[in-house]
């Protein structure tokens, strides 16, 4: 459950403040939700990739259909790619790597403030 | 453990953000300009009109209405003057912003800052020619005049009012790409286009080349070579035109030229910057109104170096193109009357070689006593960080351009630059009131305050007059004084006069009812003042005189023809020759084919047609081995150009220079040509099966309009258009007709035509990027929307309106 909170959360903050903020606000919300959500670092990382590459990724592509890839297939020839798609996939990367590496940093940050849990006598 | 783990993936994390937001070896800040918010993506335009309804304006005084047509040129209704160009200022800014950075960069020498080391000695040779402190000294001179100094003020208001509310995802692409932010204009930037069309367009010249050639050959073999006049031209000027002031005298002093000779000579202008422009009288014309037609041949890049606009207020209505960056329109026409300019090759540099008394520099030797020099430092940024400082020494003639560090030579040579443009100039100005003028006598009165660089301006107005003006600041020279290297320590050499400009060079209202120029020699010897270029053009003039003498009841139409037309004069003049030169009697069936091409051929260098190829590459290799001897001198010499090359063809058939020098034996002109003939054919072949080329002629010289960055898929190659070098219509691989405008001067109201191979918009992300190309090719024109009234007219595709804020 906290692993769709944390996408829908990186997902709905970095959308709205990206129109008005820097690039990289994407690596600070990350880090927030990391922060307020944490856990599995494993399952931190995961979902800030997914949040962040996703709305990356799906925001790039929805651009590119709207102008019919008038620009992408232009730049795509500036990089040793062959096909725009890879412009597409590379912005999901590169906003999956930021956020995941945000939200791991966050979390990191919160367990340095967390007791580990002695094992619940019940679980 | 968790303090470490928390910094190890901060340290990283950190690590990432900045490398994505840095430019590493050329590539882009990949986390910014991959970022759909914020990077390229955000550059990328749909179809339609993207334009605002509204926009509002800090500064303005009252609303202003813009009007689009189709090929997206502003119409820009306005109050009054300030509010124009603020509105102007801000529009240009808006379709072109990173051009005019780049620009004023390229001006102010200060590239290197955003490109890095390599353009560092450019910005150099820039600074050291003097073009940053040309535009400064230009300010100055325009800071008296109170008409014009509000304009640029204005202006410059515009483009940061735009500057102003960019966020980087609004970024243009080009600053993106090489990662750096838009910087404030002003007024000095709006200043950039006198620099720039001067170092284009009056900047060539060949002394020291001269000098060289001079010691190499010896007198005679050099006036062979380079003659200043052949027969058979057609000068600008009409010869009928009788001059019937009383000239003033120099006299040639009885002194040597300095032989010095010079290696490694700086960077020239392209020889292929030219211009054509022709008016016809109403005794031409269909209609019986005068008709105008001009296309500046230049660089063909992307962005245009032109922006076409239409400029309004109560007491100003003209139309044309400018430099983005600049708010008076340089081409264009206005209610009454219209004017065209082609660049009129007349040296303007001269080099003095300047002795210095030691190893300070500073002080240099001028008859026979030691003067001070100036130092000037100056410093260069570099991308990265580093500093470059260069001192410039100046002299009374000039900047020291050659010294021990630039262009050194044994550490030896210096020689200061002299160059028209450097002196203080009112071209702005004169350009300002022509797009006021409303006659001939406005229009004369601005030419006074023309300094150059050299045009012929052509003028057609309602009232039916047509003129060819060539106005400008002339020195007085004796016969070949500046042609070479001259000694800067003798007075003898120096200029002593200007010619008055009341003895300047015009003709009106010619008899003959056309008037015409294309870069061709100014006029005839019998002006009494001497004139002289290294780089005359010599066909495309007697072409377009050629027609205009034979065409009557002309219409618009045929002006665009004749601005289109592909006669290949130089081919008309050469080809019989080369090919009577053949020794039929050794051809293979494949050197019949291309004999055959050649034979049927009628001299057009249309689009289609494989003859053009084959021409061209033979004579390319012909004229490349003619003067293989010129390769092999380890000192700078051009080679004598394609006219004088044909007419010593032509005449000496035992030519000293056809000798092929890596051969042992000794050719002849028909061995020369004999033997260049099976090159091409070879090379030809070559391309034909090996590159899968069909030689159709515009695949063959691929006319390519590129990127000022020479990015690939930022440029449109392989256009199909005709023409080439020395043809009328002078698309060559990249350089070509860079605005084509034609005018009918109808005094119930101007109608005009125009094309250029670009758009109004400079983004690559813009469906309309280059969308002109294809029609400037095919050579046709859009309709120019000018008015009276233009507020109902079906050409308007959008209104935008301008609000004070």
């Amino acid at each position: 459950m906290k692993l769709i909170a944390r996408i829908i959360l990186i997902i709905l903050f970095t959308y709205l403040l990206s129109f008005v903020l820097q690039w990289w606000i994407i690596i600070a919300i990350s880090f927030l939700v990391g922060f307020a959500l944490y856990g599995n670092g494993f399952n931190v990382f995961i979902s800030g990739f997914l949040g962040g590459g996703l709305l990356w990724l799906s925001y790039a592509w929805y651009l590119d259909i709207k102008t019919s890839a008038i620009l992408s297939e232009k730049i795509v020839e500036l990089f040793p790619f062959n096909d725009n798609i890879f412009l597409i996939i590379g912005a999901g990367v590169v906003g999956g790597l930021c956020a995941g590496l945000g939200a791991l940093t966050g979390n990191s940050f919160r367990l340095m403030f967390v007791k580990r849990k002695t094992k619940s006598f019940y679980s | 453990m968790k303090t470490f783990r928390f910094i190890f993936f901060l340290t990283i994390t950190i690590a990432l953000g900045v490398s994505l937001n840095t430019r590493i070896a050329g590539v882009p800040p990949l986390g910014k300009f991959l970022s759909p918010f914020h990077g390229f993506w955000q550059n990328a335009e749909e179809a339609g009109i993207n334009y605002e309804e509204t926009l509002d304006m800090e500064g303005l005084t009252a609303p202003v209405t813009v009007y689009y047509d189709e090929m997206r040129i502003p119409h820009i209704y306005a109050e009054n003057e300030t509010d124009l160009h603020r509105v102007q200022g801000y529009l240009t800014a808006r379709d072109r912003l990173w051009q005019m950075d780049f620009f004023s960069r390229l001006v102010f020498g200060r590239l290197s800052e955003v490109l890095g080391e390599r353009t560092l000695n450019f910005d150099r040779f820039n600074r050291r020619i003097g073009l940053k402190k040309m535009t400064e000294d230009l300010l100055e001179t325009i800071q008296s005049d109170p008409d014009l100094l509000p304009v640029l003020n204005a202006y410059s208001d515009g483009v940061n009012a735009y500057i102003d509310q960019l966020t980087y995802a609004q970024y243009p692409l080009e600053f993106k790409l090489l990662n750096y932010e838009p910087e404030a204009w002003s007024p000095l930037k709006s200043c950039l286009a006198y620099a720039m069309l001067s170092n284009t367009l009056s900047r060539g010249e060949s002394d020291l080349e001269n000098t060289n050639a001079l010691a190499l050959f010896g007198k005679d073999m050099f006036n062979l070579l380079y003659p200043d006049q052949l027969g058979n031209l057609d000068p600008v000027i009409p010869k009928e035109k009788k001059w019937s002031f009383d000239p003033l005298k120099v006299i040639k002093p009885n002194i040597p030229y300095p032989l010095t000779t010079t290696k490694k000579t700086i960077e020239k202008p392209h020889p292929l910057n030219g211009s054509n422009n022709f008016a016809v009288s109403g005794s031409k014309s269909k209609s019986g109104h005068v008709m105008l037609a001009n296309e500046p041949d230049l660089e063909l890049t992307l962005p245009s170096i032109w922006y076409a606009y239409h400029l309004h207020t109560d007491d100003k209505n003209v139309m044309g193109v400018t430099v983005p960056g600049t708010p008076v329109i340089l081409i264009g026409f206005n209610d009454s009357i219209s004017w065209g300019v082609t660049n009129s090759p007349r040296d303007q540099v001269d080099w003095y070689s300047i002795q210095f008394r030691d190893e300070n520099r500073s002080e240099y030797l001028y008859n026979d006593q030691w003067f001070k020099v100036e130092k000037q430092i100056e410093v260069f940024k570099i991308a990265g960080g580093a500093t470059y400082t260069d001192t410039i020494i100046y002299v009374h003639h000039g900047p020291v351009v050659y010294d021990r560090n630039f262009f050194p030579e044994n550490g030896k040579t210096n020689y200061a630059m002299k160059w028209i443009a450097h002196f203080p100039s009112t071209t702005i100005n004169a350009m300002y009131e022509i797009n006021k003028a409303k006659n001939y006598e406005d229009f004369t009165k601005a030419m006074v305050k023309f300094q150059g660089p050299p045009q012929n301006f052509m003028f057609g107005s309602t009232k039916g007059d047509i003129a060819v003006w060539l106005p400008g600041k002339f020195p007085v020279k004796w016969r070949e004084q500046g042609k070479y290297l001259m000694d800067g320590s003798n007075p003898a050499y120096e200029w002593k006069a200007y010619i008055p400009f009341e003895h300047s060079l015009f003709a009106k209202n010619p008899e003959r009812g056309f008037l015409s120029s294309a870069n061709q020699h100014p006029v005839d010897t019998l002006y009494p003042y001497y004139t002289y270029d290294h780089n005359y053009e010599y066909y495309r003039g007697r072409r377009i005189n050629d027609r205009l003498r034979i065409l009557k009841d002309m219409i618009p139409k045929d002006m665009m023809k004749l601005q289109n037309d592909n006669f290949n004069y130089m081919a008309s003049e050469s080809l019989p020759m080369m090919l009577n030169y053949l020794d039929t009697g050794s051809f293979d069936t494949q050197a019949w084919n291309y004999h055959k091409t050649l034979s049927e051929w009628d001299y057009f260098n249309e689009p289609s047609l494989k003859a053009p190829s084959v021409y061209q590459l033979w004579w390319d290799i012909l004229y490349q081995q003619i003067w293989d001897e010129i390769d092999t001198v380890s000192i700078a010499i051009d080679r004598p150009n394609k006219y004088v090359t044909i007419d010593l063809l032509k005449r000496d058939s035992s030519l000293v220079f056809a000798d092929i020098l890596a051969t042992n034996a000794r050719e002849t002109t028909r061995d020369l040509i004999n033997l260049t003939y099976q090159k091409a054919i070879d090379s030809l072949d070559v391309r034909m099966s090996q590159n899968n080329e069909d030689l159709s002629w515009f695949t063959f010289k691929n006319t390519t309009v590129r990127h000022l960055l020479r990015l690939d898929p930022f440029s449109v190659d392989q256009v199909r258009v005709g023409g080439y070098a020395s043809i009328v219509n002078a698309a060559s691989k990249g350089h070509g007709p860079s605005w084509r405008m034609v005018v009918e001067m109808d005094p119930a109201g101007t109608k005009a035509w125009g094309v250029y191979p670009g758009s109004q918009t400079g983004n690559p992300g813009s469906p309309l990027y280059g969308h002109m190309i294809s029609r400037w090719a095919s050579g046709e024109y859009y309709p120019l929307l000018f008015g009276p009234e233009i507020k109902n007219s079906d050409q308007v595709i959008f209104t935008q309106t301008i609000q004070p804020q």
